[in-house]
């Protein structure tokens, strides 16, 4: 009766392994290491395993993305669309594209250059800088700098919907300048 | 010198008998063999095979084994078998394919002004880590005083790059050498990954 019974369990836990899900999420760049997408036709996107990767998308035909956790750096250029998230103390550069659209955490330092359309949602800390846009949009979750250089649409919206502080002809603040 | 030559001759038929005896088999006769019921097993780990999930490439880990007897007569009444079911944790490092393969936006999130910001990605094809605790059955047949060997089917839950859950069938096919009744050299095929290791029997 008992090989019987485990015999049986065996084949139980066979059937359940089978069908119990074997796929696990998101893998992608080393942290520390330099990673790449370049030169493809379609999409590319590049994760993290962990903090501090060092992301680098460009040159492809379609989105390009990176998304990352904290202490990461992110480049974005010469793709039809960026996408760019990432947690706290993170670099963000995203140039030469139709748009780039971004979140970040805390201490971010994030730069949108020669592109029609920058939107960035920014947390506490954070330095944002864009050059040559048609249109910025700025969200900041907290104090944060916000530069425009050459954008006609500098738009830029503090914690709670409310306005930012001028600091000088191109420079606004969500919290003292 | 004749004589010297004698002393050798007799020596190596003294060996080739007592060799004989030792792999003299056992496999006809149950319960022919020591009475251990527990075998711990620490081995070194390697495998050709990619992991389950996303993980890619050749690995090499260390791990260990708890198997314990559950059945002293296996399956086969007329024959010297027996039944454990074993437990065990393997770390493995897989080096990755080296090559990344493109990721893909698996969740995106609304941003600043409405636009559509990608926060989660699958992508394949770097190094990973992974610990499995597997858990198995293992059939024992029990072929000579020397060598046994075993095949283990079971389950094994992963823990990958330590973020996520998995759960994959294992498979292995595995012989011992015994040293002594309670000291083997453990060999194991199979999948997710090949081992060899000592046991120690209790």
């Amino acid at each position: 009766m008992r090989p019987r019974l485990l015999i049986a369990c065996t084949a139980a836990a066979l059937l359940a392994s089978v069908a119990a899900p074997g796929c696990a999420p998101s893998e992608g760049c080393d942290p520390g290491q330099p990673c790449a997408c370049s030169d493809l036709g379609g999409d590319c996107f590049l994760g993290c395993a962990g903090d501090g990767c060092s992301q680098d998308c460009h040159n492809v035909g379609g989105r390009c993305g990176t998304v990352c956790n904290n202490g990461c750096s992110s480049s974005c250029h010469d793709a039809p669309d960026c996408s760019q998230s990432c947690g706290d103390g993170c670099n963000l550069d995203c140039h030469n594209v139709m748009s780039c659209e971004s979140i970040c955490g805390d201490g971010c330092t994030y730069s949108c250059e020669d592109v029609p359309r920058c939107a960035v949602r920014a947390g506490a800390g954070s330095t944002i800088r864009c050059t040559s846009a048609a249109e910025c949009d700025v969200e900041c979750t907290g104090d944060c700098r916000v530069t425009c250089s050459d954008v006609p649409a500098c738009n830029v919206t503090c914690l709670g919907g409310a306005g930012p502080m001028s600091c000088s002809g191109e420079t606004f603040a969500c919290g003292a300048c | 010198m004749l004589s010297v030559a004698r002393r050798l001759v007799a020596c190596a038929a003294v060996l080739a008998w007592s060799r004989g005896a030792a792999a003299q088999s056992t496999i006809l006769h149950p319960s022919e063999r020591p009475a251990d019921s527990i075998e711990l097993e620490p081995h070194l780990l390697a495998t050709p095979f990619n992991p389950p999930g996303d993980g890619s490439g050749a690995g090499f880990g260390v791990g260990g084994r708890a198997s314990f007897e559950v059945v002293r007569h296996g399956f086969v009444p007329s024959i010297n078998d027996s039944v454990s079911v074993g437990v065990g944790i393997d770390f493995m490092r897989y080096q990755g394919s080296g090559v990344f393969s493109p990721g893909v936006c698996t969740r995106t999130a609304t941003g600043p002004a409405g636009t559509g910001v990608c926060v989660e990605v699958s992508q394949r094809g770097g190094p990973s880590a992974y610990l499995f605790l597997p858990v198995t059955m293992q059939w024992n047949f029990w072929l000579t005083r020397q060598w046994s060997v075993f095949g283990e089917p079971g389950l094994s839950l992963y823990w990958f790059d330590y973020r996520a859950l998995g759960a994959s069938p294992v498979l292995f096919l595995g012989g011992r050498f015994h040293f002594t009744d309670r000291l083997t050299l453990t060999m194991r095929v199979g999948y997710p990954t090949f081992s060899i290791g000592v046991s120690l029997l209790f």
